[in-house]
C-alpha cells in the first residue's frame, strides 16, 4: 500500500513540476490593434523599479493616465532596483502587460522571445520626435540576433529614457575652498567649462587644489566612473559584437591607472574600500568631497535633502590621447511589452500606456518637473527644458542641465561631448563584468598593489574565454 | 532499525495500525511532496540545462555531468563556487570561537557562583532569539568603514565592509566576530545544562581529594561534556553550511563573502537564465550530499543522541 | 539558581584555611562579575545602538565624531519609517502566517508525536526515520523546485509558499513532543482503551492536556522562527505590501543605506524586535529549559 501512494505522491509532484515547465507560446499575436471601447474596462499590469521618489512620481503619472482613459486600469507597482531582475525573472511564465527592462538586460529577454514584438503598434510618429539612439536600443533582428535597427530589425520597446551619468560639483563646498586656499576663482572656472570638457590633467589639478591634505577624510571626489574613464580614452571593454576583449588595449589600462592614480598617487579619491556600498552618493550628500557623478534620476531626491549648490559637467578625457574625446556612460531601460500577450485589448491599452509614459508631452513635462530625467522629446529637451526661464525649473539645480542633453545627443550638439551605451547591453550575461570586478579586487588593483597594465594585461587571456564562453552559451 | 517481525494480528489491532498510520499520514505527505519530490527534481534539474526565462528543459550539450563539471572548471562561474566553498568554510570559524566563549562564560557561571546567573543567561541568549536580519543591519553599521563605532572608537583605519585589500579578509573576519559574539549564548546554555549532567558525587569525591575548582573544570567536567561539544559542533557545522544572511545582508552580496547558498541563489533565482539553473541544482546536490555525510558521521559516533525505540 | 545551589553544597569549609579560601572565592567572583558584565555589555550594545540611532538624526547618524546619546531625541525616523513604509501590512502578513501555520501545523505535529508515542503503529521505527531523514536536507535543496512548483500554481508573490508546507507539522517539533509523551504513564490510555475510548478521544481528551506545557514551549519557539524566518520570504515576496516584516526589514534597509539614512533603517530594526524581545523576556524560562532539553535529548 504504501508502494503505491509513494509513487503516486511521486507523479503528482512530478506532472506539477512538469507543469510548471510547459507553456508554449502558441499563436502569434494580432498584427493591428482594434480601437478600445470606452465602456469596456481592462486591467493591466504595470511594474517598475526605484525608489520612494520614484514610486511617487510614476504613480502620479499612472494616475494622470487612468484619468485620462476611464477604461483602463493600470496596477502599478514599484520593485527595489536591486532585487527587480530577479522579481521579473521568477514571473517569467506569467509576466505583468508592461514593465521596465534595462538595457543591459535587453538581449537576453529578447533573445529569449519574451518580449512582444510592438513594430505594428507604434506609429511613425510616435517615435519619430524620441531620441533616435533611445529607441534604436530597442531594436532587434532574431534572425541574425543583432540589436539596433537594421535591416529587418523589430521594435521591442519603447524608451524610458536615457539617463547620462555625468560629473556633478558641489558649488558651495569649491567657492568655500577658493575662498579659503585663496585659488583663482575665474581659472577653477574655466576649467569647468559646462560646455568644452575638462581633461584628466585639469581635473586632478583641481581636485589637489580643492583637496590639499591627503591624510584626512576629506576628497576632492568621491569615486570614479570606470565606464567613464574608459569610453573618454577611446577605448572600450571589448569589440563591438563582444567577440575580443579589449582590457589589453593601452587605451584601456590607461583609463583604469588613471582611476587607481586618483586615490593612490593624487589621494584625491577614497581608496577603493571606503567607497564600497555607495558612499560616494551618502559622501557627497553630506559635503565630504566636492565632485561626484549624477543622473537625471538623481534630481527629485536632492532637490528634497541637498541644501547646497550644486551643478554638473561632462566627464573627463585624456587630453594626451588625440581620440579620445569626453564621454559619459548613458543607461537606459525600455518599456516593454509581455512577448506572450495575444489580447488584442490588452496589447492595446499597455501600448496606450508606454506610448503615454514615453511620448505624450504632458507626461514627459510631468517627469522633468519630478526631477525624474530630461524629456524624451527631443523639441522639448532642446526647448523648454533648456529655458532659463523654465517655471519648473528656475532656481533649481543643476544649471547646465545642458551637460545632460548634450550627452544625450552625442555629438550631435556639442561635438566634444559624447554619450554612450553601457558596454552590457551588448553582452548575452554579465559574467564578464562580474569576472573583471572580482579580479581587480583579488589582486588588488584599486589600492595600487598591482598597476593597472600588469592587472589587465594578466587577465586578458581569462577574460577573452569567459567572451568565448558567453557566445557558446547564447 | 527493525522491522516488527510478521505476526498475527486482531482486527482491533488492525484498526489501530490504520488510525495510527493516518495520524501520522499528513507529515507524511508534506515529506514525500516537499522534501523528497523537491529533492528529486533538485536532482534531475543538475543533470539538465533549464532556461529560466522559457521554460525549457534541454539536454546537456557536454555530457551528463557538464554542471557539475561547469562549476569547478568553466572561466565564467568556478572562480565563484570555489571561491563560495572557501568564503563559507572561513566562516566556520565563528562555530569553535563561540562555543570556546560560551565554555569559558559557563564555567564562570559555574565556578564563580554568581549570584544572577540567570540576568546572564537571558541577556546571553539574547541573539538567538533575534532576527538574523536587525543583527545583521546593526552589525554592518557598527562595523562601517568610516562612520562605524568600532572604527571610530577604536581610532582603526580598518576596511570592514569594503574588501578590495586582502582579498575581503576584513569582511570575513567582521562576519566571524559577529557571528563568535552572538553564538555565545546558545552555547553556554547547552554546556550550562551539559553541566547539570555531571553526577554530583563526581564533585564530591574530588572535594574530599582536596582538588581545586579548576582541576575539577579540567578533569572533570570538560571530559564529561564532550557529548555536548560534539552536539554544539555538529549542529553549528550543518547551520553555518546553510548560512545565507550574513552574505545576503552583512555583505552585501559581495563576492568576498558569497557562501554557497548565496551561490545557489544568485544561480538559480537571479542570475542569467541559460544554465544559471542546473549550476544551482548541482550545487544544492554537492551541498546537501556534504551536510547528509556530517549528519550520518554524527550519527555513527555518537550514539547518544540516536533515537532508539 | 540550582546549579549555584548546588555547588555552594560541595563546598565544605573545615579547615582553617576557611579565610584564605573565601578570599580566593571572592576574587575569583569578582573576577567572573567582571568579565561577564563586560561580555554582556558586547552582546547587549548592538540593541542599544539600534535603539538610540533610530532617534538621531540622519546627519548625526554618519557623523565622524563619536557620540552614543543622540543630540536631541527625534522621532523623524519613524515618522518617515511609517509614512514610507507599509509597516502595518508586513505585521498583518507575518501574523497570518504564524496563525495559520501554527494551529494547524501543531495539531498534525502533535497528532502525529501521539501516534508514534503511544499508539500501535507498523513499521514504526521506519517511519520515524524516513520522516527524521528529512532533518538534514538543506533547504537549499529544496528551493529551486519548489519555488518553480509554486511559480506555476501562480503563488509566488503570495503567503501561501510559506504557509502551504507548514500545514503538513514540523518534524523537530513531532520528534520532541514524541521523546515527551513516551515519558507520560501509558496506563492513563489503557484505561481510556478498556472504555472502548477511540484513538482520536484519546488524543483530544488525554493527551493534549498532558502535554500543553511542552506544546506551549514549541509553539514559542516556531512563533519566533517563523517571525525571523527570512531566507524563504525573501524568495517568495517581491511587493512591500505583501512582505512579511524580515525582508521588509532588508528592503528598508536596501532603499535607505545608499542614502545613508540610518536612523530609518534602524527605526525598522528596533519595530521588527521588539515583538520577540517581548514573549523572549516573558517566556524566558521556556526557552533556557527547552533548549537545555533539547540539547540533551537531541
Amino acid at each position: 500500500m504504501m508502494k503505491k501512494l509513494l509513487s503516486l505522491l511521486l507523479a503528482g509532484v512530478l506532472s506539477l513540476g512538469l507543469f510548471a515547465c510547459g507553456g508554449g507560446s502558441g499563436d502569434s499575436a494580432p498584427d493591428s490593434l482594434e480601437e478600445l471601447d470606452p465602456n469596456e474596462k481592462i486591467t493591466i499590469e504595470f511594474i517598475g523599479w526605484g525608489d520612494t521618489d520614484e514610486e511617487r512620481n510614476y504613480q502620479t503619472l499612472v494616475n494622470k493616465f487612468m484619468e485620462e482613459n476611464p477604461n483602463i486600469i493600470v496596477d502599478y507597482t514599484c520593485e527595489s532596483s536591486t532585487t527587480y531582475m530577479q522579481t521579473l525573472t521568477a514571473r517569467a511564465g506569467n509576466l505583468p502587460e508592461i514593465f521596465y527592462m534595462p538595457d543591459y538586460d535587453f538581449l537576453e529577454w529578447v533573445a529569449n522571445g519574451m518580449l512582444l514584438d510592438i513594430t505594428n503598434y507604434v506609429t511613425a510618429d510616435d517615435i519619430n520626435k524620441l531620441w533616435p539612439d533611445a529607441v534604436n536600443e530597442y531594436y532587434f533582428n532574431s534572425d541574425t540576433m543583432t540589436l539596433g535597427k537594421s535591416e529587418g530589425a523589430r521594435l521591442y520597446g519603447l524608451p524610458k529614457d536615457l539617463g547620462p551619468f555625468t560629473l556633478v560639483y558641489n558649488k558651495t563646498l569649491l567657492d568655500q575652498k577658493i575662498a579659503q586656499y585663496g585659488l583663482n576663482s575665474q581659472e577653477i572656472y574655466g576649467i569647468l567649462d559646462p560646455t568644452d570638457p575638462m581633461t584628466w590633467d585639469e581635473l586632478i589639478y583641481v581636485l589637489k587644489a580643492v583637496d590639499r591634505d591627503s591624510t584626512d577624510d576629506f576628497y576632492g571626489i568621491s569615486h570614479y566612473e570606470l565606464d567613464a574613464a574608459v569610453y573618454s580614452n577611446d577605448a572600450n571593454f571589448f569589440t563591438d559584437d563582444a567577440s575580443e576583449e579589449r582590457i589589453s588595449s593601452k587605451n584601456f589600462y590607461e583609463a583604469v591607472q588613471f582611476i587607481v592614480d586618483l586615490a593612490t598617487v593624487h589621494h584625491v579619491m577614497p581608496e577603493a574600500a571606503k567607497q564600497s556600498a555607495n558612499n560616494g552618493y551618502t559622501r557627497f550628500k553630506s559635503g565630504g568631497c566636492v565632485f561626484s557623478f549624477m543622473g537625471p534620476w538623481d534630481c527629485a531626491n536632492f532637490w528634497r535633502d541637498v541644501t547646497f549648490e550644486y551643478d554638473i559637467l561632462p566627464v573627463a578625457y585624456n587630453g594626451n590621447n588625440p581620440n579620445a574625446k569626453s564621454t559619459a556612460w548613458v543607461g537606459s531601460m525600455g518599456y516593454c511589452l509581455n512577448g506572450k500577450l495575444r489580447d488584442s485589448k490588452k496589447i492595446a491599452a499597455a501600448i496606450k500606456l508606454a506610448n503615454y509614459l514615453c511620448a505624450d508631452e504632458d507626461a514627459q513635462r510631468e517627469f522633468y518637473k519630478l526631477g525624474q530625467q530630461v524629456p524624451n522629446i527631443q523639441t522639448m529637451a532642446f526647448g523648454e527644458y533648456l529655458e532659463a526661464s523654465n517655471q519648473y525649473l528656475t532656481g533649481k539645480n543643476p544649471v547646465n542641465r545642458a551637460v545632460w542633453v548634450d550627452t544625450i545627443y552625442n555629438s550631435g550638439a556639442n561635438d566634444k561631448i559624447h554619450g554612450k551605451t553601457r558596454a552590457r547591453y551588448y553582452t548575452y550575461s554579465s559574467s564578464w563584468l562580474e569576472n573583471l570586478t572580482n579580479y581587480f579586487e583579488t589582486v588588488s588593483m584599486w589600492d595600487g598593489v598591482t598597476s593597472a597594465k600588469d592587472t589587465c594585461e594578466g587577465f586578458a587571456e581569462e577574460f577573452q574565454a569567459i567572451l568565448d564562453e558567453m557566445r557558446g552559451n547564447m | 532499525m527493525q522491522f516488527t517481525v510478521k505476526q498475527k494480528r486482531s482486527p482491533l489491532e488492525k484498526r489501530e495500525n490504520i488510525i495510527a498510520f493516518l495520524f501520522i499520514l499528513l507529515p507524511i505527505i508534506g515529506f514525500c511532496v516537499f522534501t523528497i519530490g523537491s529533492m528529486a527534481f533538485t536532482f534531475v534539474f543538475s543533470f539538465t540545462s533549464f532556461n529560466k526565462l522559457t521554460g525549457e528543459i534541454t539536454p546537456l550539450k557536454n555530457g551528463l555531468f557538464e554542471n557539475y563539471k561547469t562549476l569547478f572548471t568553466s572561466v565564467s562561474h568556478s572562480k565563484f563556487f570555489i571561491g563560495s566553498i572557501k568564503n563559507t568554510v572561513i566562516l566556520l570559524l565563528s562555530i569553535p570561537l563561540s562555543m570556546m566563549m560560551g565554555l569559558i562564560t559557563a564555567g564562570l557561571l559555574k565556578l564563580g557562583e554568581v549570584k544572577g546567573a540567570k540576568i546572564f543567561q537571558i541577556l546571553y541568549y539574547v541573539p538567538t532569539v533575534s532576527s538574523a536580519v536587525a543583527l545583521n543591519i546593526v552589525w554592518r553599521y557598527i562595523f562601517n568603514d568610516e562612520f562605524g563605532i568600532i572604527n571610530t572608537v577604536l581610532g582603526l583605519d580598518i576596511h570592514w565592509l569594503g574588501g578590495g585589500t586582502g582579498n575581503g579578509k576584513y569582511l570575513r573576519s567582521a562576519i566571524i566576530i559577529k557571528n563568535s559574539i552572538n553564538g555565545i549564548g546558545s552555547a553556554m546554555i547547552m554546556y550550562l545544562a551539559g553541566m547539570l549532567n555531571v553526577p554530583k558525587d563526581y564533585y564530591e569525591a574530588a572535594d574530599i581529594d582536596g582538588a581545586s575548582k579548576f582541576r575539577q573544570f579540567f578533569s572533570i567536567t570538560l571530559p564529561l561534556i564532550t557529548p555536548m561539544t560534539f552536539y554544539l559542533l555538529i549542529t553549528g557545522l550543518i547551520g553555518g553550511l546553510q548560512s545565507y544572511a550574513d552574505s545576503q545582508v552583512f555583505a552585501a552580496g559581495n563576492s568576498n563573502a558569497q557562501t554557497i547558498v548565496h551561490f545557489i541563489w544568485s544561480r538559480g533565482i537571479g542570475g542569467s537564465a541559460k544554465n544559471g539553473y542546473g549550476l544551482a541544482a548541482s550545487a544544492s546536490i554537492l551541498l546537501a550530499t556534504a551536510i547528509m555525510i556530517i549528519t550520518v558521521i554524527q550519527f555513527k559516533f555518537s550514539d547518544k543522541w540516536v533515537y532508539e525505540e | 539558581m540550582e546549579n549555584n545551589e548546588m555547588i555552594a553544597l560541595n563546598v565544605t569549609p573545615k579547615s582553617k584555611q576557611v579565610d584564605r579560601e573565601k578570599a580566593i572565592r571572592t576574587v575569583i567572583r569578582v573576577i567572573t562579575y567582571v568579565m561577564l558584565t563586560i561580555g554582556a555589555i558586547i552582546l547587549v550594545f548592538p540593541y542599544l545602538w539600534m535603539v538610540l540611532t533610530s532617534f538621531k538624526t540622519q546627519p548625526e547618524s554618519i557623523s565622524l565624531t563619536l557620540k552614543l546619546f543622540p543630540e536631541k531625541f527625534v522621532t523623524a525616523a519613524y515618522s518617515e519609517l511609517w509614512a514610507k513604509v507599509p509597516f502595518l501590512s508586513g505585521v498583518k502578513n507575518t501574523l497570518i502566517i504564524e496563525f495559520s501555520v501554527i494551529i494547524v501545523g501543531t495539531f498534525v505535529s502533535t497528532m502525529a508525536a501521539f501516534s508514534f508515542a503511544k499508539l500501535k503503529l507498523r513499521h514504526k521505527n521506519f517511519w520515524l526515520l524516513f520522516l527524521m531523514s528529512g532533518m538534514m536536507v538543506p533547504y537549499a535543496a529544496l528551493m529551486l523546485p519548489q519555488y518553480r512548483a509554486f511559480q506555476a500554481l501562480n503563488m509566488t508573490n503570495t503567503l501561501w509558499p510559506l504557509i502551504l508546507p507548514g500545514f503538513f507539522g514540523n518534524i523537530s517539533m513531532m520528534f520532541f513532543l514524541i521523546q515527551y509523551m513516551k515519558g507520560i504513564s501509558n496506563s492513563f490510555f489503557e484505561a481510556a482503551k478498556i472504555d472502548g475510548a477511540s484513538e482520536m478521544k484519546q488524543f483530544l481528551v488525554i493527551m493534549l492536556p498532558l502535554v500543553k506545557t511542552a506544546i506551549a514551549a514549541q509553539v514559542i519557539f516556531w512563533f519566533i522562527g517563523i517571525w525571523n524566518d527570512f531566507f524563504a520570504p525573501e524568495i517568495y515576496l517581491d511587493d512591500k505590501e505583501k512582505m512579511t516584516l524580515q525582508p521588509l526589514l532588508q528592503r528598508i534597509n536596501t532603499d535607505n543605506s545608499g542614502g545613508g539614512n540610518y536612523p530609518v533603517i534602524m527605526a525598522g530594526a528596533v519595530l521588527a524586535s521588539i515583538p520577540m524581545m517581548v514573549i523572549y523576556i516573558t517566556c524566558q524560562k521556556f526557552f533556557i529549559e527547552s533548549l537545555a532539553i533539547s540539547g540533551v535529548k537531541g
